[in-house]
């Protein structure tokens, strides 16, 4: 008896620890986790000197490697890390271990990489017929090693679109989507948003009609011949959240593990000051489809705020940066123009894609501090760790790193005050 | 402590009290063969470093020492007189001079010319004779930046958009003038870089601190041009033609009716270049290697022409007036743009075209209702058109060859005619009256009106606009003299009151217009003085301080439409100039004589306004950078000897640093004290000038003269960020030129042969902006009197 007692309880308490594991994991798959997986791998930590990062800025632009960031190192750039300011701009396009961009030359692509205090030319091509302003385009990379750029013409009544060999830099297609025939819109946004889907070979491509800036679209493009197939309106949000810039400096958009888009989109708060004052939107195009997913509306809960950056953490949870005056303290009422512009009006938080609940990331029981930058992408999500960078008001700026599995976050570097910290990339060995 | 007392004392007074013995002061009138007196005449001894200049009486004094003394008496357009003189005693001794020829050399007989003498006044400042350089080749910003704290940033050849800075002062820090009257009246692309040469008399360049009576709003200090004032007719016409297709031509010309009173004053400029001189090392696309490569080549669309006429007509010596003159001018200035901020960037269409006429009256009287009251007064009108084209969808390569794109070449954008309509008005009253030798006030009020209505003929998506732009400068003015001119004050006030109205919403994320008022008004107060003292020849000193605010300018707030942005949040900057210096005139033996002058500087500017690259479109913009100290030293020493040789240098060291102590968003600013970076900080002139006469003709002229400019390397990012091997600099410049001209039939016929960048050296005054290599320029000059 005693003995069969013993087997009871023994396998009652193994249910119970198999349960409790479980609702530990919260039904997670180990699988789904967001951003890539990389052995070797450094991090580039860009800031300016002497004024802000933002777009169109002047400043002396500086680039630092680090092999890890996390530790308590506190880092400046006195005498040290790559002036890039001659040749480069932030809005870079990442992969691998190259920084891609239309540079400072104005008439060419180019293929860099910085090593150490060095800025090496890897491969550069001067423009075709199709020629990009730089720092306004949009990109994705198609199947093998294809890079495809995409933006606006110089009077925006057209969509052009470059291919190119990503090892070479060898442009190897170019043309125009026919979208002023296809939609009789006059002008387009600047950049738009491109993602390339791989299971049906598309490209999905996010546009605004800026004679009317009161929904945007989307065109599926067959990504072997650059045809639209198909564009479809979506007025939930007025716009996407880059109408200007792309994807050179922030993440805008993500694939979830089964190949659901996600793109983060803006409107205007009805009656407010001024157009910036926004709340954001997270829409959803399915795998397989051509059109938005209208039963899905991420951040509709919450119900406020501008969406700035958004990445995937894996598990159906969406890593955003979000500006938000109100929520932060800076105003009473994001109508209002007050509170918005460089504030510390920001903060990170996930975004559960299924429940729509927006949780802060915190630290030691108290929530990361608010940022302030939204012309900036200081996190990231690799090799099962999200990174993110806040740049609060009162305390330097510094690197907090989240454990996606365990939920854990731990502080990782500290930059010194007085840097615009804008950008933070990893960058393969 | 009282032995270095002492010392001091008996440093400064043992000089004085040598020169203090036998002295007897030599005075008198000098006047034309009509007997009427003639001012500014120049009253020299021979050998010496000791002279003046007769007043506006034609009265002299001077202090000489006693026994036998050659004077030398001279004045422009007349014969020179020499007559040797014992002086024993005060004496009373007259001059009468005839109508003659130009006699250059009889200023320089003591070594104190005109310019000379302005140098020694209260202010710090440059004086550059530019009369005596009429036969070289050179252009006003080529003789200006020879001069010591003084740097002029070119981005190409013959007319170049540049940037001047003066003791560190932006270009837009400083104001230019033309004869006490903003320059912009002919045209807001007349400059220093196209104004006709041979109509300047000479140029004023103050540092810093600015006179009341220019009714500048300038921050970094003031040029002043000031054109020959003759009563005598003459004709001086030159023609130039050099490298680069670069052809000048100028004429000027008085005809004086004697009986009437009438003068009328032609002048016309006329400059070409093609501006098609070799750029080194430009990146070129090799299809077949498949990469850039480094070659030269040549500019192929960076014409500029530049004409300028004008008429003067009036009257001088009436009961009513002492001068009245009306005058109108035509400036026509046609620009192609060859590159954008740096030299990668190619155009080959895109160009700039501007038009402005312009209609004034002056007047001037002395003794105006009361005895020792001036009044002088003007009225100008400028209709100043400007045209950007950009409307080529092209892509050039720096090998000429392009291919057709879907966007302009400047903003990337459509296709774009921008006019701009900038009418000025200029409104000047000054009013000075002469308590009696010692003492005297004025007041000068300036009103300039600047419009600014922008429309584009191809943009339909450009709204047009019509903004205004009015700046009202009031300044006033006490000026004291004590111990015969030893000790010079002078003490002003100036009010600065800004008007601007704005219509322009287009690019509000750049320009701030929609954040603002439509209609602004500020009032802005300055104040300063200035002091000399004469110890002794050999030794004076000299100091000033102004507080000074400067006002927007209408480009600097409202852009130029192609390369510069508007900012309209921009606000007047403000600074406080301290300036102080010493100088002398040494007589080292009999015909060497050594000039030398030190002067420092400080320099401490709030809302300091600053050219700032606007990547938003690769263009330009103005912007606040709050807080900048600036200071610096500067020095220029002089050899003469005899009329032979002349061998100048000067150098120029200053120090600019960001005083921000925290960035926009409140943080502590990493640059704060840090050097302000891309601007040149250590630079040098010398030059060598050797004149022989009566060479092949009897009163013939060789002169040859060799120059050689320095300037030190700089940083075009902050210097203490970033490691050092991965940051771009300006390289260090050495520049060489010579110039030699020859001149007979006194004066009359002068040919000039100069050769500039000797070596051919691949110079940049700017980051990638590459000056021209090594060219030459012939001029022939005839100058009838």
């Amino acid at each position: 008896m005693k003995k069969l007692s013993f087997l009871v309880v023994a396998l009652m308490a193994a249910f119970m620890s198999v349960s409790f594991i479980a609702c530990d994991d919260n039904n997670d798959d180990p699988k789904d986790v967001g951003g890539e997986v990389i052995d070797k791998v450094h991090y580039d930590i860009w800031v300016t000197v002497g004024a802000s990062g933002g777009m169109g800025s002047d400043a002396t632009l500086l680039v630092k490697s680090l092999s890890s960031l996390e530790g308590n190192e506190s880092i400046n750039f006195v005498n040290s890390g790559c002036d890039v300011t001659a040749k480069l701009y932030q809005e870079s396009i990442v992969k691998g271990e190259y920084y891609y961009q239309v540079p400072k030359d104005k008439d060419r692509f180019g293929k860099y990489q910085i090593k150490g205090n060095a800025l090496t030319t890897v491969a550069e091509r001067p423009f075709s017929s199709n020629t990009y302003k730089d720092r306004r385009y949009t990109h994705t990379w198609t199947s093998g090693d294809e890079l495809v750029v995409l933006a606006a013409n110089g009077s925006a009544n057209e969509v052009l679109w470059t291919k190119m060999n990503g090892k070479t830099m060898e442009i190897t297609a170019e043309g125009n989507l026919g979208l002023a025939k296809l939609t009789g819109f006059k002008k387009f946004s600047t950049s738009g948003l491109a993602r390339y889907r791989k299971s049906d070979n598309k490209i999905i491509y996010a546009f605004q009609d800026k004679n009317n800036e009161k929904a945007f679209f989307v065109a599926f493009i067959d990504a072997a011949t650059m045809k639209v197939e198909k564009f479809v309106k979506e007025e939930r949000a007025e716009q996407m959240a880059g109408t200007a810039y792309g994807e050179l400096l922030q993440n805008k958009m993500f694939f979830d593990k089964n190949e659901n888009l996600y793109i983060a989109c803006n409107s205007q708060i009805a009656n407010s000051e001024k157009s910036t004052c926004q709340y954001g939107r997270l829409l959803r195009i399915k795998k397989g489809e051509t059109d938005f997913d209208k039963t899905y509306e991420g951040l509709k809960k919450t119900n406020q705020g501008k969406l700035v950056t958004v990445d995937y953490l894996g598990n159906n949870k969406a890593l955003i940066y979000v500006q938000d005056p109100k929520y932060t303290g800076c105003s009473d009422d994001n109508a209002k123009y007050a509170g918005w512009g460089n504030n510390y009006n920001c903060y990170y938080a996930t975004l559960d894609l299924t429940t729509d609940e927006v949780s802060e990331f915190k630290y030691e029981g108290k929530v990361l501090p608010y940022s302030s930058g939204t012309f900036s992408q200081r996190s990231f999500v690799l090799n099962g760790k999200a990174y993110i960078g806040v740049n609060p008001k009162a305390a330097a700026p510094s690197v907090y790193v989240y454990d996606i599995k365990s939920g854990a976050v731990s502080k990782g570097i500290t930059i010194q005050e007085g840097y615009e910290f804008d950008r933070i990339v990893y960058i393969a060995d | 402590m009282r032995s270095l007392v002492r010392f001091v004392l008996l440093f400064f007074l043992f000089p004085c009290s040598l020169t203090a013995q036998n002295m007897v002061v030599v005075s008198g009138m000098v006047t034309d063969q009509h007997n009427d007196p003639l001012a500014t005449a120049v009253i020299a001894i021979e050998n010496s470093a000791i002279g003046t200049y007769t007043n506006d009486e034609g009265y002299y004094s001077l202090k000489v020492p006693a026994g036998a003394r050659t004077f030398i008496v001279s004045l422009m357009g007349y014969d020179a007189v020499k007559r040797e003189i014992t002086v024993r005693k005060n004496t009373i001794c007259n001059f009468t001079l005839k109508e003659g020829v130009v006699n250059l050399e009889a200023v320089s007989v003591y070594g104190k010319s005109k310019t000379q003498k302005l140098r020694e006044g209260v202010y710090t400042m440059n004086a550059v004779d530019v009369k005596s350089l009429a036969n070289t080749a050179a252009s006003l910003n080529d003789i200006i930046n020879r001069t010591s704290g003084l740097k002029i940033r070119t981005e190409g050849g013959l007319g170049a958009d540049f940037e001047l800075s003066l003791n560190g002062m932006s270009g837009n820090s400083v104001r230019y003038f033309i004869d006490d009257i903003p320059l912009n009246t002919k045209g807001n692309e007349v400059s220093l870089a196209n104004f006709p040469v041979n109509t300047i008399d000479h140029i004023e360049i103050y540092k810093g601190v600015v006179p009341a009576h220019l009714g500048a709003d300038a921050l970094g200090g003031a040029i002043n041009i000031i054109t020959k004032k003759e009563k005598k007719n003459f004709l001086d016409a030159s023609f130039s033609a050099g490298s680069f297709n670069t052809y000048v031509a100028d004429l000027n010309a008085q005809v004086y009716f004697p009986k009437t009173g009438v003068v009328l004053k032609p002048t016309l400029g006329f400059s070409y270049s093609k501006n098609n001189y070799k750029v080194k090392d430009v990146e070129l696309w090799d299809e077949e290697q498949k990469k850039y490569i480094l070659t030269d080549v040549k500019r192929f669309h960076d014409d500029y022409l530049s004409a300028l006429a004008q008429i003067e007509v009036g009257v001088e010596n009436k009961k009513w007036t002492d001068a009245f003159y009306l005058s109108g001018s035509y400036a026509k200035v046609n620009k192609e743009l060859q590159t954008g901020s740096i030299q990668s960037i190619v155009y080959g269409m895109a160009e700039r075209q501007q038009d402005a006429w312009n209609l004034s009256a002056r007047y001037r009287k002395n003794d105006f209702l009361i005895k020792g009251m001036q009044v002088s007064a003007m009225l100008s009108h400028t209709w100043d058109y400007s045209l950007t084209a950009d409307t080529a969808y092209r892509k050039y390569n720096w090998d000429g060859t392009y291919f057709v794109t879907s966007r302009n070449e400047i903003t990337g954008r459509g296709k774009q005619m921008r006019h701009y309509k900038r009418p000025l008005t200029i409104v000047r009253a000054n009013l000075n009256y002469d308590f009696n030798k010692e003492h005297s006030i004025n007041f000068n009020y300036l009103l300039t009106r600047n419009g600014n209505r922008r429309y584009d003929e191809l943009d339909a998506e450009f709204e047009p606009s019509n903004d205004v732009l009015a700046k009202h400068v009031m300044g006033l003015s006490y000026n004291q003299s004590f111990f015969k001119e030893r000790l010079v004050n002078t003490f002003f006030l100036k009010d600065y009151v800004n008007q601007v109205k704005i219509e322009q919403n287009d690019l509000y994320w750049i320009t701030n217009s929609k954040d603002l008022p439509k209609n602004t008004t500020n009032n802005n107060f300055g104040y300063g003085l200035g002091t000399r003292y004469h110890f002794f020849e050999s030794f004076e000193w000299k100091a000033s301080y102004e507080h000074t605010v400067r006002l927007p300018l209408a480009r600097e707030l409202l852009g130029n439409g192609s390369t510069v942005y508007a900012n309209l949040a921009l606000q007047p900057e403000s600074s406080d100039n301290f300036n102080a210096g010493a100088f002398g005139n040494l007589t080292l033996a009999p015909d060497h004589r050594l000039y030398y002058e030190a002067n420092v500087f400080y320099r401490k500017i709030q809302n300091y306004i600053h050219a700032v690259l606007s990547q938003e479109e690769g263009t330009m913009q103005y912007d606040n950078v709050s807080s900048v100290n600036m200071k610096g030293v500067e020095g220029e020493l002089r050899y003469t000897y005899d009329d032979f040789l002349q061998l100048t240098t000067n150098c120029s060291y200053q120090e600019a640093r960001d005083r921000n102590r925290l960035k926009k968003d409140g943080k502590p600013s990493v640059t704060y004290n840090n050097k302000i970076p891309n601007r040149p900080w250590l630079y040098s002139n010398t030059e060598l000038t050797l004149t022989r006469k009566s060479v092949f003709a009897k009163k013939d002229k060789v002169r040859l003269s060799y120059l050689y400019q320095y300037i030190h390397w700089f940083y075009l990012t902050w210097e203490g960020y970033g490691a050092l091997q991965s940051k771009s600099v300006i390289p260090t410049q050495h520049m060489h030129a010579a110039t030699l001209t020859y001149s007979w039939n006194k004066d009359r016929y002068n040919v000039t042969v100069e050769c500039n960048n000797l070596l051919d050296s691949k110079v940049f005054d700017n980051y990638m902006l590459q000056k021209p290599g090594r060219s030459f320029l012939c001029k022939f000059r005839l100058f009838i009197h």
